[in-house]
């Protein structure tokens, strides 16, 4: 019978979305992106290191 | 008063009063009705034949009624305009003579279309007359509650067996009402030649709950049927249900025929049907669990607006319980019709109520009879027609025949017609199309919501099972307040390792001050939560953030900007924008890790803003958790269908309620 059917996907669908949040969760999953870049190794081992090198400023102009 | 023994005045022939509260009783040998009067017999008259009516309670029976036993001691037959309905006289005193009969309590047992009354004489006062009685009407009868009148009809006495209460007058006509009362409660009022009331109360019973044993059988026919002849065409003529049919037709010519004392008269012949009931007469079939055959086929209409609409009813009888019931079929839509108390229907205007469901007025018609088939528990004829008004509460619903001396309450259920197929054996009713929704079809995923909405709380209720417990695994890593000495050091270094910002990239006029957290080591499964809080005010800042590996030098880049903006333009205020924004980045792998912040601020700012920047490890996402929240809410979008499959219902209905 459809309705069976239908209240069947249901309960399916319960249990697999609790327990793929749930997984996600552990797992530490976001939705969130981040951008990814790599530090060439002679500027971490130059002076100063990561806090004088300004690598990433992406040109963020902001305000209206 | 004692039973006693005598002798017939008639044909002197032996008669026995059994029964202490008889007055009178019915010779068996002459069929003469005798009387007692003082020591002596006195002869009434000479009583008719009874009519054979396939009842299955004979006189000398036992039975059982609220833990009593009692005897069937007599039986009367009582006419009427459309037929026969037998009353037995039982006696719940020892039935044989010796015996002290002032304690003896006697009563009605009354058998029409498969019910069973079991009344007892009540005190009379306060009782209305005979002329205040309407259909429909409800009475209070202190003390024994609220009564709404039924049938009102006349009757006369037409055959009397055994033994009886009074010395009834044969042939006498006598006006009487039915009353129904809630639960199963049943009266009667009869009006004698005087015009005084008797009052008779007790309740619907089955022959099953009574248990009734023994007897001397009356020799009736059958209730498996009758072979008859037509009195119009000579064809053989069965009668499925003597006890109970009135009128039927016949099979070959379509002749109506009445079916009074075992006998045919026609009374016309009815023009050729061309439709033919979809479940053939006689057909026999299990539904719902109850042994049924079909007996009966009518098919009625009304007339709204100018449209005329049909629909077809059949009539079923239970062998087992000699019950008769309805099968409805609309436009495609099956349902059945039980018979209730109308004293159990509460109306409230458009509304009605019935064992504690509210139904819906639905429709209000007058209903003619446009064809008939098969037999009929009451003269039936084409033309006849009765006030016909429906509730619904689907899958259920009430229905209410009203007539000028009749009131007769339904309980319908809706009936899938692949159920009618099997209970009939009939599988091309399973494939006859629907047209729109049935007066109480129910929802097409009404059975399914209960459960439903119980995984779908259970779902939510999980969801927030997990989402407490990765909410206890979170933790703190840095909170970094920015201050002036963060854009002193993020000043090149005096060896001149590198320039302060990319010049092409960063707001000519725009600010940086950066920080660099100390290290700190993710576990690997241990998502990295970045919020900022920024006072800004009609100014902007922006905090662009890398989380480092030591090792690797692999970053991962978020960039979240507060900016906050209000004012009052055309006499009203606005505002738009946040101090804060947040972002989650997925679990990096393993490792010791730095965070590396970088602040710009709005340059119409004369000193960096106090940016927060807050770090977390681990915990739960809100984004993730409220999608998770709307899909399992998603039952929640049939309520749409519901309420689409509602109005397409309630297109039907004439008063819309």
């Amino acid at each position: 019978m459809p309705m069976r059917w239908v209240l069947g996907l249901y309960r399916v669908f319960v249990v697999s979305s609790v327990t793929l949040y749930a997984v996600a969760g552990l797992l530490g999953a976001r939705c969130s992106p981040a951008e990814r870049e790599h530090i060439d190794p002679s500027v971490r081992s130059s002076p100063g290191g990561y806090r004088s090198f300004h690598f990433w400023h992406t040109g963020f102009a902001g305000g209206k | 008063m004692s039973g006693r023994a005598g002798t017939c005045p008639s044909c002197g022939s032996a008669l026995t009063f059994a029964v202490g509260s008889s007055h009178a009783a019915v010779c068996r040998f002459c069929n003469s009705l005798v009387a007692r009067q003082g020591q002596g017999f006195e002869l009434i008259g000479k009583v008719a034949d009874l009519t054979p009516t396939g009842t299955r309670i004979a006189l000398g029976a036992h039975g059982h009624h609220a833990g009593q036993s009692f005897t069937v001691v007599g039986r009367l037959q009582l006419a009427w305009a459309d037929g026969i309905w037998d009353e037995w006289y039982v006696s719940f005193g020892a039935p044989h003579g010796g015996h002290d009969g002032g304690a003896e309590r006697w009563g009605w047992l009354a058998e029409a279309q498969g019910r069973y009354y079991l009344t007892f004489p009540m005190p009379t006062q306060n009782l209305p007359p005979a002329a205040a009685l309407a259909a429909g009407r409800t009475l209070d009868i202190a003390p024994h509650g609220h009564f709404v009148v039924t049938d009102i009809k006349d009757a006369t006495v037409a055959s009397a067996a055994g033994e009886l209460p009074e010395a009834v007058s044969l042939g006498r006509a006598s006006h009487s009402a039915d009353l129904e009362g809630s639960r199963g409660i049943f009266a009667t009022l009869d009006y004698g030649e005087d015009g005084r009331p008797t009052l008779f109360v007790g309740v619907a019973v089955t022959l099953e709950s009574l248990d009734l044993q023994g007897g001397v059988p009356s020799g009736e026919p059958a209730p498996e049927g009758e072979a008859l002849q037509c009195k119009n065409c000579g064809a053989p003529v069965s009668v499925r249900v003597p006890g109970q049919t009135v009128r039927l037709t016949c099979a070959k010519c379509n002749a109506l025929l009445d079916f009074e004392s075992g006998a045919m008269r026609l009374v016309k012949v009815l023009e050729r049907q061309r439709v033919e009931p979809p479940i053939p007469l006689g057909t026999l079939g299990v539904l719902r669990g109850r042994d049924v055959m079909v007996i009966g086929w009518m098919r009625r209409g009304c007339d709204v607006s100018g449209s005329h609409y049909a629909w077809e009813e059949l009539l079923v009888y239970e062998p087992k319980t000699t019950a008769l019931s309805w099968l409805v079929l609309s436009v495609g839509h099956w349902s059945s019709a039980t018979a209730i108390s109308a004293a159990d229907v509460e109306e409230f205007g458009t509304s009605a109520s019935y064992r504690g469901k509210r139904y819906r007025r639905f429709s209000l018609v007058t209903g003619t009879v446009e064809q008939v088939l098969g037999e009929f528990p009451w003269k039936v004829h084409v033309g006849e027609s009765a006030q016909l008004q429906d509730y619904v509460a689907a899958p259920e619903g009430l229905s209410v025949e009203t007539s000028v001396s009749e009131v007769n309450w339904s309980h319908v259920e809706h009936l899938e017609p692949d159920e009618v197929a099997a209970a009939f054996g009939i599988a091309a009713l399973a494939r006859e199309p629907r047209v729109g929704v049935g007066a109480v079809q129910p929802w097409f995923f009404e059975a399914a919501i209960p459960s439903a909405r119980r995984w779908m709380l259970g779902g939510i209720g999980a969801s927030f099972l997990v989402l407490f417990m990765l909410m206890g695994r979170g933790h703190s890593v840095l909170t970094h307040t920015f201050t002036l000495a963060d854009m002193a050091a993020a000043e090149p270094s005096e060896d001149g390792a590198a320039p302060p910002a990319d010049p092409a990239a960063t707001p000519a006029d725009a600010r940086v001050c950066s920080f660099l957290s100390e290290p700190f080591e993710l576990t690997g499964r241990e998502a990295v939560e970045i919020a900022i809080d920024v006072p800004v005010d009609n100014a902007w800042a922006y905090v662009e953030t890398g989380l480092i590996r030591e090792d690797t030098g692999d970053v991962a880049i978020v960039g979240l900007e507060a900016a906050y903006y209000h004012g009052r333009e055309g006499g009203e205020d606005w505002s738009e924008g946040s101090h804060n924004a947040d972002t989650a980045v997925s679990a990096p792998k393993r490792g010791s890790y730095l965070i590396r912040a970088d602040l710009q601020w709005d340059p119409k700012l004369p000193s960096p803003p106090a940016a927060v920047v807050v770090v977390r490890a681990g915990g739960y996402s809100g984004l993730q958790f409220m999608a998770l929240l709307a899909a399992l809410l998603s039952p929640l979008l049939l309520h749409f269908h519901r309420k689409a499959f509602e109005k397409k219902r309630w297109e039907e209905s004439n008063v819309n309620g």
